[in-house]
């Protein structure tokens, strides 16, 4: 506890409550407060105590880290904080009754092979294990098949973006062997079930001879960048998210007119504030010729999170939180809002699905790659 | 898949049951003394529309080497359409089972009336039967003891 | 079951009544109890007896076709579940004995002698099943004892069996062992019946490839009975669906009929299913014979297909005979001595015929179901509550005003750590037999915050139970595990010893390893006690994840609303103002009587009495009770649940009042033909309610030209339509009957063009029988066609393709009478659904919550139904359904509280998004959302309206729902012990 604390620089709090006046889960009406958490650590009270004062309720979203005054990282905290915790055989209750904890367990203990391309169609240009850049697709396809109650395609994007990959001329690897990268679990703390996703996958990687690995999850990329680390051998391919890999490429990509669209930008909390990526995504959209990009009033290092980062917890103040977010996104006049994430596209959009202020807050979603994409069939259509 | 002799193991199967049907259809095979295979395990509740995909993928994940859910017949549940629900949640749950590469077979949905105690016997026979000849899930406890699942939560 | 458990129902099985003396309210019964020998207090059901008996018996549940022993339970789910000895099969009524069996005889008489010197010594040949029974329940002493009861009232349910098929000869049962009646194939049909679902052929139990079933046997003038016997028809339907289904092998499934009787409500779709699946071939003709082929072992079936004018020969493995319904043995003699009288039939006669739902020729006495004539399973539950609510009547003073609150003591102190005791039964060897029970309890103690295991040899006795509570007092326990038979049958017996000393009653699981496993397992007694120390893990594991929870009571207004003052409205007012209960009757026309009011209705079939005259009496009697009738009123808005329903009325009354229960009988529409044969167009073309009325009225017939000389009834108008209300109207063919023999008698010449006839009511067959006698001419309709009026300014014949003659027929005719079927009632069926959430059925009727079970009742509690609203259906069946709705109300009104299960849904409004998933998928709306602030919704979940499925809980994406006693971490926590 002790390290942790120190490595999180939790000892230099010096209590001015800023993280919890800061904190989105407080400003939606919870009682929560991530000062008393650094307080507990400080005094090394055991990570079990904190279990019925919110430990799973924080969104690790990093507005709190932003802003404090003497740089703590409370998000890291939490995250030491959960892992020390769950060794003492504590669990929390997810969301879904822990279905998708179950799935990313499963794949973690491994065994089967995974039926998991269903949705590759004959149009897109792939590789199961040879190429130059390797498509981590992530677990999209899961989420399909799992939220089929609200209308989520976060396929799509991962379509739209071996297309653009083969519209570059590569044929990307993507391998039926991929499997969860393990996020969730390392963040409610499941650090067995993590190392065994990440030793794998890194693994994989590594043996397929790929100079580069893109995805289009800001959540993976957060785990390869900075989570899987230690585990990186030497000469690992670079680690991209697409729209890093295609923003300096936009010229190659002869993109063509489509249609007029306004479009909001929602910067995912793992691709801004978790890995300072803002500025590609934006490149990205502006390439597109006929996308007019518009920025809600709280964006960039601002920006609010889809509220639901880790699939640990699930309540009212993340909808409070996700209903402000999609009024700013339709304030700004936008016909699109565009993420960088999956996620942020599944929980916004079940926010949406809501019978009674449903029509005052939806909006269209789409993945950054997919508007770039549409930018590619326009000019095969001519 | 199995390469051993498939009596050489015995499966672990979990069966969920609805109280009214299934469950008392189970205490009717008790009543009439049929007897049939004893690897399963029942957990009861108050109706299959209860059954959600994270009891069936929490089973699995535990070890589970089939998983049945079971509820009354179509247009006699106790709670009028509880069982409805229970297909649409069950078809999410295959979905995601055959995502994982899980055989198909090892998750199956059986409507068992509190009278069919034959019935169910026959069920639970011919599932057990079917699990054998697959063998043991790459999950499983008898394909690694050391893979043991953790002990129980909270 | 429910019955057999109920504190106030004493069961007295193998009986009869010897004797009816004294009047209503105070009738002194004497009833013949037959010995059983085996003790009913003393006999766990174990089955032991059963095993050691040498002699083998008939077995009357399975029809014969499955043998029993002389000491046998009739059937798994009999309650009393005790055993009985057949003094027809067992040994010891025989008479004789041998050297050895005498020498048996000594030995055990010697053990008896030990054990009680009072002993005296029975001549008994055989004492297997003495030996062999732990709990010393059988007493062959035992002797016959007549047993006096004051009663108040008396309820006739004798029912029926079945009419003996070898009276009609030609048919071969009896002699024919391919010849089966239709109850045997139910048998062979039941899952857990002798040939575990499948049907054979008894000569040589291989499946038959093909079947025929002969309908009417018994009934309609077969055999002497010209009764319909209602039930057959849609019987054979459902069996030719359940075996094409389960028996492919059967091929040809051929249902020889005369007309295919689907009246109740969804029976037309049922057929209609039929159709469509083609689970049989359908033949309209009654066979003469049934003739053995030795050759091949084949039956073949003599018929002439009436529709398709042939002779034949049907070839086929099994004829099935649907048998009629017939009075129950002794039925006269019971009659006789309780001083009621039989019709010509001798079934139990009902006062009137056409008005009379349950009540026989004498007061205070009153018979349901098919003791009376043959019924379908809902009519007979409803006239079951019907029964019960009339004898409520007689017995004033002993109704129960308040439960009987056993005073639970001060709720204990059950906080902290999990301590959980385990018990483990032995049932005696039922348990103990097949598993090491020692070795259960030694492993269960090495379960994590197990602080206590211990043995019983039967934990249910009163001695188990009190060990029970010596062990919760002894190791301060606050969750107790009993690993014993089934929690369907014995939680309730073990909660309430719990709740006796204030142990929260939800901190007891069962594990099953007796129904579940020593019983079904004892072929492999090692896996068994593996199985059951698993069942053990996994309940513990539960336990310690069990909350307590209270039973909230409620407050109940004890005052009922009723909806509608038509028959159905009048008699459920009256059934519950004369119990004492305030009634409020909502009337919205400024009289009181609906479609039995002048002018609406003339005669009432069958035996002809004024509707007035039978409505008059109906109404003196509700006007003699305190009900409160308001005439020229609507219900506006209602809203509330069980206990607390507030309506709003309108109209001549203006008030806001709450009551506790709700009965809805605003009756159903009539529907309107326009531009259909031509009515609205031509003059002489009117619907049967408007002759109805012109009969009524005493007005002439004419119609604006001359007094007709010929009349057409066209049936079905606006039922069984594939377009519209594809049901039966149920009442149409009786009603169009009853009118054109009224019309025939008047000397004019009357046709009826119909689908099939459905006079399924009492003394309606009878009727038809009488009309067709009398000259009244009737003409099928075919399938998928209709009847075509012909004429200029006025109807001059009606024009229909005759399928029994084959060719067209033009019937002249100077009137054409369309009897119009039912409709929803509307505006009032869409307003309920709408105010009190009331499911609506497919067929657009108000939705009882099951079909055979609950006719009366609805998925909303506090909330029943009565007459048309539901369904169609005729006079008597109506005034059935609302004294049945009466007593369901008077359950709810019998006590000032209404007592809420805690096993429901509850939100935790803090994780509650506001999706409302939970308010789409459940069917008792008990969810809503709710604005806490603005633009801020939450779920509430309505206890008074919750079922306890749990299904929304799983549906919950943020797992704000908490199905107690199922929930998440409860089952989580069982899948992991299972494992652990």
């Amino acid at each position: 506890m002790q390290q942790l604390a120190a490595r999180t620089n939790a000892w230099a709090c010096y209590d001015c409550g800023k993280c919890t006046s800061t904190c989105p889960i407080v400003r939606a009406g919870a009682t929560y407060s991530p000062r008393r958490h650094v307080l507990a650590a400080n005094l090394g009270e055991p990570a079990s105590s904190i279990v019925h004062d919110g430990l799973y309720v924080c969104l690790t979203c990093r507005q709190c880290d932003a802003r404090c005054p003497v740089e703590v990282d409370y998000t890291g905290l939490i995250l030491g904080l959960r892992q020390s915790a769950y060794d003492e055989t504590t669990q929390p209750e997810c969301p879904h009754g822990g279905a998708l904890q179950s799935t990313m367990r499963l794949m973690a203990n491994g065994g089967t092979q995974q039926d998991r391309l269903g949705w590759l169609k004959e149009d897109l240009q792939t590789d199961p294990k040879k190429g130059r850049v390797f498509y981590w697709t992530g677990c999209t396809m899961y989420y399909d098949a799992f939220f089929t109650d609200f209308d989520v395609h976060t396929l799509d994007g991962t379509r739209a973006a071996i297309k653009l990959l083969n519209a570059l001329g590569e044929t990307p690897i993507v391998s039926p062997e991929e499997r969860c990268c393990g996020h969730d679990l390392l963040w409610i703390g499941d650090r067995k079930g993590f190392e065994s996703l990440a030793k794998h996958n890194v693994d994989l990687v590594a043996k397929s001879g790929a100079e580069v690995l893109v995805t289009s999850c800001a959540e993976c990329l957060r785990t390869w960048r900075i989570d899987y680390q230690p585990l990186i051998p030497d000469d690992f391919p670079e680690i991209l998210h697409i729209s890093e890999f295609l923003a300096d490429q936009t010229e190659k990509l002869d993109l063509s007119e489509n249609k007029q669209t306004r479009a909001t930008y929602q910067d995912p909390c793992r691709l801004g504030r978790h890995l300072g990526v803002y500025d590609q995504p934006r490149e990205l959209l502006e390439a597109v010729p006929g996308v007019e990009l518009v920025e809600m009033p709280r964006s960039g290092v601002r920006a609010i999170c889809c509220a639901g980062s880790t699939w640990s917890n699930c309540d009212r103040f993340a909808k409070k939180i996700q209903v402000e977010r999609l009024r700013e996104a339709r304030d700004t006049g936008a016909d699109v809002l565009v993420t960088a994430c999956p996620k942020c596209q599944i929980h916004l959009k079940c926010a949406m699905n809501d019978p009674n202020i449903g029509e005052e807050i939806s909006i269209e979603m789409r993945d950054a790659a997919e508007l770039v994409a549409e930018a590619l069939d326009k000019r095969d259509s001519k | 898949m199995a390469t051993k002799d498939k009596n050489s193991w015995d499966p672990e199967i979990v069966v969920f049951a609805c109280n009214w049907c299934s469950y008392a259809g189970a205490d009717t095979a008790g009543v009439s003394r049929i007897q049939h295979q004893p690897h399963f395990r029942m957990i009861r509740v108050m109706c299959s529309g209860r059954i959600q995909p994270a009891f069936v993928l929490r089973a699995f994940e535990r070890g589970a080497d089939g998983v049945l859910v079971s509820g009354c017949h179509i247009g006699e549940c106790h709670y009028i359409f509880g069982n409805e629900r229970a297909i649409e949640q069950f078809e999410k749950t295959m979905s995601i089972v055959k995502m994982l590469g899980i055989e198909e077979q090892r998750l199956r949905l059986e409507w068992i009336s509190s009278a069919e105690g034959a019935r169910f016997a026959e069920v639970i026979n011919e599932f057990t039967e079917q699990i054998r000849e697959l063998g043991p899930s790459p999950f499983g406890r008898k394909r690694s003891p050391a893979k043991a699942g953790k002990g129980v939560a909270g | 079951m429910d019955a057999g458990r109920h504190p106030l129902i004493e069961v007295i099985t193998n009986a009869e009544v010897v004797d009816c003396q004294g009047d209503p309210g105070n009738f002194e019964v004497t009833i013949h109890k037959n010995p059983r020998f085996v003790h009913e207090d003393l006999c766990v059901a174990c089955g032991q007896c059963v095993d050691a008996c040498p002699q083998v018996g008939g077995n009357e549940f399975d029809m014969g076709l499955k043998a029993r022993k002389a000491i046998y339970r009739p059937y798994p789910q009999s309650v009393p579940g005790a055993y009985v000895v057949d003094p027809e099969a067992c040994l010891n009524f025989m008479g004789f004995l041998d050297d050895k069996q005498r020498r048996r005889l000594e030995m055990i008489q010697k053990l008896k002698l030990k054990k009680d010197p009072e002993y005296t010594p029975n001549i008994l040949v055989c004492g297997h099943c003495m030996d062999n029974c732990d709990v010393d329940a059988i007493d062959f002493d035992m002797k016959g004892e007549d047993i006096h009861k004051d009663v108040g009232a008396v309820l006739v349910a004798v029912g029926f069996r079945e009419f003996d098929a070898r009276k009609l000869g030609n048919y071969g049962y009896g002699r024919l062992p391919n010849v089966v009646t239709s109850l045997e194939l139910e048998r062979m049909l039941t899952a857990g019946g002798v040939t575990n679902g499948h049907v054979v052929r008894p000569s040589d139990m291989k499946t038959p490839k093909s079947m025929v079933f002969i309908q009417c046997v018994g009934a309609r003038g077969e055999g002497g009975r010209p009764y319909c016997s209602r039930f057959c028809c849609m019987n054979a339907v459902k069996d030719s669906m359940m075996i094409r289904q389960h028996q492919p092998e059967v091929e040809d499934i051929t249902i020889l009929y005369t007309d295919l009787r689907a009246f109740g409500k969804g029976f037309d779709d049922f057929l209609q299913r039929s159709y469509d699946t083609h689970s049989a071939e359908y033949v309209r003709g009654r066979p003469a014979k049934v003739d053995h082929i030795p050759e091949d072992d084949t039956l073949e079936v003599f018929v002439e297909d009436t529709l398709g004018h042939e002779q034949r020969r049907i070839k086929t493995d099994l004829v099935v005979l649907s048998v009629a319904a017939a009075p129950n043995d002794g039925a006269i003699e019971l009659a006789e001595l309780m001083g009621i009288e039989t019709d010509q039939y001798g079934f139990i006669a009902k006062k009137d015929p056409a008005i009379s739902a349950v009540e026989s020729t004498r007061e205070g006495i009153y018979v349901c179901g098919s003791a009376s004539g043959p019924q379908i399973i809902p009519d007979c539950v409803a006239q079951a509550s019907a029964t019960a609510v009339r004898a409520q009547l007689f017995l004033t003073g002993h109704r129960i005003e308040e439960e009987e609150e056993h005073m639970d003591a001060e709720p204990m102190e059950l906080t902290g750590p999990p301590r959980v005791g385990v018990m483990v039964c032995h049932c005696g060897v039922n348990i103990g037999g097949v598993l090491d029970v020692d070795q259960l309890v030694e492993y269960a103690s090495t379960i994590p915050d197990v602080v206590v295991a211990q043995p019983n040899v039967f934990a249910c006795s009163s001695a188990g139970q009190d060990e029970l509570v010596e062990m919760i007092e002894e190791y301060d326990l606050n969750r107790v595990v009993v690993a014993a038979c089934t929690p369907r049958t014995h939680e309730p017996v073990f909660q309430e010893t719990l709740s006796r000393i204030g142990f929260n009653p939800y901190l007891l699981e069962m594990a099953n390893i007796r129904d579940q496993c020593s019983w079904v397992h004892s072929d492999q007694p090692e896996l068994a006690q593996e199985k059951a120390k698993t069942l053990i893990r996994m309940s513990v594991a539960r336990a310690r994840n069990l909350q307590p929870l209270i039973r909230e009571k409620v407050p109940m207004t004890r005052s009922a609303l009723v909806i509608g003052g038509g028959i159905a409205g009048i008699q459920a007012a009256t059934d519950l103002a004369v119990q004492g209960f305030p009634v409020t009757l909502v009337e919205k026309d400024d009289h009181l009587g609906g479609r039995l009011a002048r002018p609406n209705l003339d005669l009432l079939y069958p035996n002809l009495r004024s509707a007035q005259e039978v409505l008059d009496e109906k109404i003196e009697i509700l006007n003699r009770t305190d009900a409160r009738v308001l005439l020229s009123t609507e219900v506006e808005s209602m809203t509330g649940y069980v206990g607390s329903f507030e309506a709003t009325f309108k109209g001549q009354a203006n008030e806001t009042a709450s009551f506790g229960a709700v009965i809805i009988s605003t009756g159903a529409d009539l529907f309107e033909p326009d531009g259909l044969f031509c009515y609205g167009e031509m003059d002489n073309v009117i619907t049967s309610a408007q002759l109805e009325e012109m009969f009524c009225e005493g007005r002439d017939l004419s119609l604006g030209g001359s007094a007709p000389s010929s009349a057409s009834f066209i049936l079905c108008v606006g039922s069984r339509d594939p377009e519209g209300f594809t049901g039966c109207s149920r009442y149409c063919c009786p009603t169009a009957i009853k009118q054109a023999m009224e019309l025939h008698r008047k000397g004019i010449d009357t046709t009826v063009f119909y689908r099939d006839i459905r006079t399924v009511s009492k003394g309606a067959e009878e009727m038809y029988r009488q009309a067709r006698g009398e000259g009244v001419l009737f003409v099928r309709i075919p399938p998928g066609s209709q009847p075509e009026v012909v004429g200029g300014k006025r109807a001059e014949a009606v024009r229909c393709f005759d399928d029994l003659l084959g060719r067209h027929l033009e019937v002249p005719t100077d009137l054409v009478v369309l009897s119009v079927g039912m409709r929803p009632g509307q505006p009032e069926t869409e307003n309920f659904q709408e105010m009190l959430k009331v499911p609506v059925g497919t067929d657009g009727f108000l939705m009882e919550l099951h079909g055979e079970l609950a006719p009366v009742e609805t998925a909303v509690e506090g909330v029943m139904l009565a007459g048309t609203v539901q369904g169609p259906k005729d006079i008597v069946d109506t005034v059935a359904q609302a004294s049945a709705a009466a007593a369901k109300a008077s359950i709810f009104l019998a006590f000032d509280k209404v007592k809420i299960d805690p096993t429901v849904a509850t939100v935790d409004e803090n994780k509650c998004r506001g999706c409302g998933k939970c308010v789409d998928i459940c069917d008792f709306h008990a969810p809503e959302l709710v604005e806490i602030a603005p633009k801020l919704f939450v779920a509430r979940i309505n206890a008074s309206m919750c079922k306890g499925c749990g299904t929304c809980a799983s549906w919950c994406p943020t797992g704000a729902i908490i199905a107690r006693h199922f929930t998440d971490r409860q089952v989580h926590a069982m899948i992991d012990a299972f494992f652990g």
